[in-house]
């Protein structure tokens, strides 16, 4: 009964509806400073973030950037305009900390470089672990196939990785190919 | 399998995948921890407020009669002859140095003047308020008087190594432009206040 009504509810809930909750939460927490506001949020958003970030790095430096983003949407509330956008503001934050934590840690390197398409490193046929098939993608391909699968719009994620939307294409139609090429689906 | 099919495909081994892999409770504990922190500041220091001044007015003005009635004498009263404290200066150089002091003085004004110069560029001569139109490719700013003002990528890329550029900022931002001396960009930071 409780799965019958969570599908039914599933069917009704559009991504406006949601992107209207999540802006009607942030101003509440902004306006209150409500930490249950806060809270709801977070749920909302964290596995996919932390999901996001962990694909594009490591277990640690995606749950410490994580928490550096959630922080920095804590301390910058005041400065967030956009309406019908958190989650792409959040997303953006989570993208130029990754970036920064990378530079900082000179783990910079050339298939990082969002400048460089990058070439798919080799990879059985078959792969049985959609992660770990993920991970051998280009940075800058799983970063557009990870932010479409999280529902970014092209133009979207073109303004997230602050590169032009043709560019997106290309990365996006890359990242698909070595997928299809590689995943075995059961 | 047609193209469709495979979208699909691929969209659920994704979530599949994103299934295995939940975000940490620590995260969520630490964010709500530093919210609850910052939120219950906020209420004590305002409570804490009014009281705080009333005391540290009456402190000061104690404070003030005190130096007044007790200080002033003190002040003008010659130390006794046994409280002097006999004090002597005694210059130390090197001989060997004096014939390379030139040199010296030469090379230590020149790592002075570089050591100033670099110091300029790390310093905010002036900032100037503006606003962030657009941050595709090139950076487009516009500032109070509606000029344009375009920052490379490239500038930008610099200033986010030195981590001088504010993540957090969006299209339609206010941001305060910081420049050094010689008129170059140093610094995008957001402004605390909408600015024009």
């Amino acid at each position: 009964m409780g799965i019958a009504k969570l599908g039914f509810l599933r069917t009704f809930l559009k991504p406006e509806t949601a992107t209207s909750c999540n802006d009607t939460l942030f101003r509440r927490y902004r306006q209150t400073g409500d930490s249950a506001a806060l809270s709801a949020l977070y749920d909302q958003h964290c596995n996919n973030l932390y999901y996001y970030l962990l694909v594009m790095s490591d277990p640690n430096t995606a749950a410490d950037v994580t928490q550096k983003v959630w922080l920095k949407v804590m301390e910058s509330k005041r400065d967030y305009h956009s309406q019908g956008r958190f989650q792409a503001w959040l997303y953006t934050i989570g993208h130029r900390m990754l970036i920064d934590e990378f530079r900082q840690s000179n783990r910079w390197q050339a298939d990082t470089d969002p400048d460089t398409l990058g070439s798919a490193a080799p990879v059985s046929d078959n792969a049985t672990d959609f992660h770990q098939l993920l991970k051998h993608l280009p940075f800058t391909q799983r970063e557009a196939f990870s932010l479409q699968q999280e529902g970014f719009s092209l133009q979207d994620i073109a303004s997230i990785c602050d590169v032009p939307v043709e560019t997106v294409k290309t990365r996006l139609r890359y990242a698909r190919n070595t997928l299809k090429k590689h995943w075995k689906t059961s | 399998m047609n193209e469709s099919d495979r979208q699909d495909a691929l969209q659920q081994a994704y979530n599949t995948a994103k299934q295995r892999y939940p975000a940490p409770g620590r995260i969520k504990r630490a964010v709500i921890n530093q919210q609850s922190g910052n939120h219950q500041h906020i209420i004590e220091r305002t409570k804490a407020k009014l009281p705080g001044r009333e005391w540290l007015a009456l402190a000061a003005a104690l404070g003030c009669l005190l130096l007044l009635v007790k200080g002033a004498p003190l002040i003008n009263q010659p130390l006794p002859d046994k409280d002097l404290i006999a004090l002597e200066v005694e210059y130390h150089g090197y001989q060997d140095d004096v014939a390379s002091l030139p040199d010296y003085r030469e090379k230590l004004t020149l790592y002075t003047r570089e050591f100033t110069r670099q110091l300029d560029t790390l310093n905010v001569f002036y900032s100037r308020p503006a606003m962030l139109a657009s941050h595709q490719g090139n950076w487009l700013f516009t500032d109070c008087d509606n000029q344009s003002i375009t920052v490379s990528h490239e500038l930008i890329d610099d200033l986010r190594a030195l981590q001088r550029v504010d993540p957090a900022l969006v299209e339609g931002t206010f941001v305060a432009l910081a420049f050094d001396k010689q008129g170059r960009l140093i610094k995008i930071e957001q402004a605390p206040i909408r600015s024009c």
